[in-house]
C-alpha cells in the first residue's frame, strides 16, 4: 500500500523548457511519482519533518559552505535520488532557492522517479555545449523546486570534455540559486571514485540502515576523505521505535 | 526475527561470494574425495580357538581373553614379529607393542576366542594370525609346583634327590624324597614343554614363510627359463642367415680384389648380401634376458637360504628338546610306576589333539604331561583337571583369507559431504559478519571522521 492509494491523487505542474527560450507547462500526477519523494504525499509525514529538520540544520551551519551538497552514498540503491528531492524540497519549504541538479549520468533516475517525464534538454546538453544552462532547468510550482536532470543515460567515456565544463555551469547555478543539491552516483563506482575525490565537496553521505554494510560504508568515507561534511541514516528503524 | 534477519542478510549477500561459498564447498567435498586412493588398504583376518574355561581356571583363574593377553607377552609377540620380519627396524618391545595394536582379542561366546589381526598385506594378516594362534594353542601352564631346575642340567636336581634317596635307609624318607624329585622333574618338564611349543610356533610361522618363498621361486624360475627358452629359439633361428651373410661379405671382399665394381658378379653378390640383410631385418629382435626376475628370483633364493639357516637351529633345539623330553619320561616312569599304579592317562580326544605338521613332537609331550600328572600321588585327578602340558586354547578355525576392512572407505562420501557443507557454511558466516550491516547512528560514529559536522537519520516511511 502506498501513500498515494491513501492520499487523494493531485496533479502537480511542471514547467518545462523546450528551447529558444520557450517554456511548457507539463501536468504529472502525483500516483506516477516516486512514493518516497514526501512533496507528491503527505507532507506531514514524519520523514519530511525529519528532512526539514536537516534543512533547517544546513541552513544554521557555517560548515556547509559553499553551499552545495554533494549528495552520494556507498553502493546503489542507498536512497540517494529521494533524499536529494525530499532535502531540496525541504530547503525550498524554507524559503530558499533551490536547484537541484543529477549528476549520474551513466544511470539517470530523476526522470523516472517522476514518472517517465519527457524534458526537452537535459543537464549534459548543456555541459557539451549544445544548449544553454538556462534551457536544461525546469521548475516545479507547486513546491518552487528548480530541476536540472539527465535526459539520455551516458556513459563515463564520453564524458570526459563535458566533465571539464561542469565547475563553470555549477558556479552559473550558485549564482542564481542560494542552494545546490547534486545527486551524485555511488562512491564506490569504479569510474566516479576519482571525482568524488577531486569535487564532491563537501558531501553528504546517504547510508540505508540495514542495507548498506559498514565495509563499504568505511571504504567511502575514506575515499571522500575531508569533503565528508554530513551523513544521513535512511530508512531508520531506531526512530520509528522511538516514535 | 533473528532467523528472518540471518535470511534476509543471506539473500542480500552479493551473488558472488555465494558462488564463492558453492565453489568453497564443492572444492573441500572434492579435496576430502580425492584423498581415498590415497588411504591405506586394511585386511583383517581371524582364526577360532576353543576355550577350556575349566583349565584356564587352574592356569590362573582368568577368562579367555585374559590368559590369551597374558601369553601373549613382549618376548613372545616380539619373536612372531622378527619370525614374520615384521617392523625390522623396531625393538623387541616396539615390535610387541606395534603388533599388539593390530591385534584384536575377543572372546564371544566365554568358550571361544577369537583372534583378529589387521594389515595393509592380505597375506600378511593371514601369516600373523596363525602365528598367533598357533602360539596360544601351543601355550602350557607353569606347573603349581614351580620349582626351578638348573639350566645347565636339567636332571642334575634328580640326581641329586636319587642319590640322597639312595642313602636314606627309612621307607618314609625314601618316598618323600621320591615325591621330591618327581615334583622338581615335572617342573623341569614343563619349562621343557614350554620352550617346545615356542619353538613349534616359530617353525610354523618359519615353515609358512618358506612355503610362499618356495611357490614364488618355483613362479620365477618357470618365467625365467621361459624366457631363455624363447630367446635361444630366436638366435637358432637367426644362425644360419647370419652365417650365410657372412660368407657372402667374404666373397665379395675377395671378388673386390679381382674385379671392379661394374663387374656383373660383384653386382650379384651385393644383390645377395643386400637380400640377406633384409631378411635378417625381418626376423624379430632377440629378446634380452630377464633381468629384473632373475634378480628377484636370486633374492627369493637367498632368502629361502636364510630362512632355512634360521630354521636349522630351532629343529637342532627342538631335537634337543625331545631327547631332554624323553629321559625325564624315562625317569618319571622309573619314579612313578611303583608309587602310582594309576599313572596311565587318559588318552587325548580329538579336539585336545595338537594341530600341525609337528603333532607328533607335541603329542609324545602330551603323553609325558599325562604320565605326570596322574603321578602326583597325593590326591586323585578330577574328571576335568587341568593338566600341564595342554593349552586350554585348541584351533577350531585356522586364519581365512583376509577380508578388506572398507569401514573408512564407506563413510568418506559422507566425510567430505560434511566437509564441503562446514567449510561453504563457515564461509557465508564469515561474509555476513565481513559485510554486516549498518544498524543505528551509533555504529556510524564509531568510524567517521572527525570533519563530519552533521549525522542525522530519517525514520522509514509507513505506509
Amino acid at each position: 500500500m502506498t501513500t498515494q492509494l491513501l492520499m487523494p491523487e493531485r496533479r502537480l505542474s511542471l514547467d518545462i523548457p523546450t528551447g529558444r527560450g520557450l517554456r511548457k507547462v507539463v501536468e504529472v500526477s502525483s500516483k506516477n511519482i516516486h512514493p518516497a519523494l514526501v512533496f507528491a504525499g503527505d507532507t506531514l509525514l514524519p520523514a519530511a519533518a525529519h528532512y526539514q529538520e536537516v534543512a533547517d540544520n544546513l541552513i544554521r551551519g557555517d560548515w556547509w559552505n559553499p553551499r552545495r551538497v554533494f549528495v552520494t552514498s556507498p553502493a546503489a540503491g542507498d536512497g540517494k535520488t529521494c533524499t536529494a528531492f525530499n532535502l531540496a524540497w525541504a530547503l525550498s519549504s524554507r524559503n530558499q532557492s533551490v536547484l537541484l541538479l543529477e549528476l549520474n549520468f551513466a544511470r539517470p533516475q530523476f526522470r523516472t522517479v517522476l514518472g517517465d517525464l519527457r524534458i526537452w534538454h537535459g543537464i549534459e546538453c548543456a555541459l557539451r555545449g549544445s544548449t544553454k544552462p538556462a534551457d536544461c532547468v525546469f521548475s516545479m510550482e507547486a513546491c518552487g523546486l528548480n530541476v536540472c536532470a539527465v535526459r539520455d543515460a551516458t556513459p563515463f567515456s564520453h564524458l570526459k570534455q563535458p566533465l571539464l565544463r561542469l565547475h563553470a555551469f555549477l558556479d552559473w547555478c550558485s549564482e542564481r540559486h542560494d542552494w545546490l543539491i547534486l545527486d551524485c552516483p555511488s562512491v564506490l563506482s569504479r569510474e566516479w571514485n576519482h571525482w568524488h575525490r577531486e569535487n564532491a565537496s563537501p558531501a553528504l553521505m546517504v547510508v540505508r540502515e540495514q542495507q548498506s554494510t559498514l565495509v563499504d560504508t568505511r571504504k567511502a568515507s575514506k575515499i571522500l576523505g575531508e569533503n565528508l561534511k554530513g551523513l544521513l541514516l535512511n530508512d531508520s528503524v531506531a526512530n520509528i521505535t522511538a516514535q | 526475527m533473528q532467523i528472518a534477519f540471518v535470511v534476509a542478510r543471506l539473500n542480500a549477500l552479493p551473488l558472488r561470494h555465494k558462488l564463492l561459498a558453492c565453489a568453497i564447498s564443492l572444492a573441500a567435498a572434492t579435496g576430502c574425495l580425492a584423498l581415498t586412493p590415497w588411504l591405506p588398504h586394511a585386511y583383517a583376518s581371524s582364526a577360532w580357538l576353543a576355550f577350556d574355561a575349566t583349565a584356564g581356571a587352574q592356569a590362573g583363574g582368568k577368562s579367555a581373553t585374559a590368559l590369551a593377553e597374558s601369553i601373549l607377552s613382549d618376548d613372545a609377540l616380539g619373536s612372531v614379529a622378527r619370525q614374520l620380519n615384521l617392523f625390522p627396524k623396531d625393538s623387541t618391545n616396539r615390535q610387541a607393542d606395534r603388533l599388539r595394536s593390530h591385534l584384536a582379542i575377543a572372546s564371544q561366546p566365554a568358550s571361544k576366542l577369537r583372534v583378529t589381526w589387521s594389515d595393509a598385506e592380505p597375506a600378511q594378516a593371514k601369516a600373523v594370525t596363525d602365528a598367533v594362534a598357533n602360539l596360544l594353542a601351543s601355550w602350557v601352564s607353569p606347573t603349581s609346583a614351580g620349582l626351578e631346575a638348573s639350566d645347565s642340567d636339567p636332571l642334575a636336581p634328580a640326581k641329586t634327590a636319587t642319590a640322597a634317596a639312595a642313602s636314606q635307609s627309612a621307607p618314609q624318607t625314601e618316598n618323600a624324597q621320591t615325591a621330591q624329585e618327581i615334583a622338581q622333574l615335572s617342573a623341569r618338564h614343563q619349562t621343557l614343554l614350554s620352550e617346545e611349543g615356542q619353538l613349534l610356533a616359530q617353525l610354523d610361522v618359519a615353515d609358512h614363510r618358506l612355503e610362499e618363498l618356495e611357490t614364488e621361486q618355483h613362479r620365477l624360475a618357470g618365467i625365467v627359463q621361459q624366457a631363455k627358452t624363447e630367446r635361444q629359439a630366436q638366435i637358432t633361428a637367426r644362425q644360419p642367415l647370419e652365417t650365410k651373410l657372412v660368407a657372402a661379405k667374404k666373397n665379395l671382399d675377395d671378388m673386390r680384389a679381382r674385379y671392379t665394381e661394374a663387374y656383373p658378379d660383384m653386382q650379384t653378390a651385393k644383390d645377395r648380401i643386400a637380400e640377406l640383410e633384409t631378411q635378417v631385418a625381418a626376423l624379430p629382435a632377440v629378446k634380452p634376458l630377464p633381468e629384473a626376475d632373475q634378480a628377484r628370483l636370486d633374492a627369493v633364493a637367498k632368502e629361502i637360504g636364510q630362512t632355512r639357516s634360521e630354521r636349522t637351529p630351532m629343529l637342532q633345539r627342538l631335537e634337543d628338546d625331545q631327547t631332554l623330553d624323553k629321559t625325564l619320561r624315562d625317569r618319571l616312569e622309573v619314579l612313578e610306576l611303583p608309587a602310582s599304579p594309576a599313572a596311565q592317562g587318559v588318552a587325548p580326544t580329538a579336539s585336545q589333539r595338537p594341530h600341525g605338521k609337528h603333532r607328533r613332537r607335541v603329542q609324545s609331550a602330551g603323553t609325558v604331561a599325562r604320565a605326570r600328572s596322574a603321578s602326583v600321588g597325593t590326591k586323585p585327578p578330577l574328571a576335568h583337571t587341568f593338566r600341564p602340558g595342554r593349552s586350554p586354547f585348541q584351533i577350531l578355525d585356522h586364519a581365512g583369507a583376509a577380508q578388506p576392512i572398507e569401514f573408512m572407505r564407506s563413510l568418506l562420501p559422507w566425510l567430505a559431504l560434511a566437509a564441503g557443507l562446514l567449510t561453504g557454511i563457515l564461509y557465508l558466516a564469515f561474509a555476513l559478519w565481513w559485510f554486516r550491516v549498518v544498524q543505528g547512528v551509533a555504529a556510524l560514529e564509531k568510524f567517521v571522521p572527525d570533519e563530519v559536522a552533521y549525522i542525522g537519520a530519517i525514520p522509514r516511511m509507513v505506509r
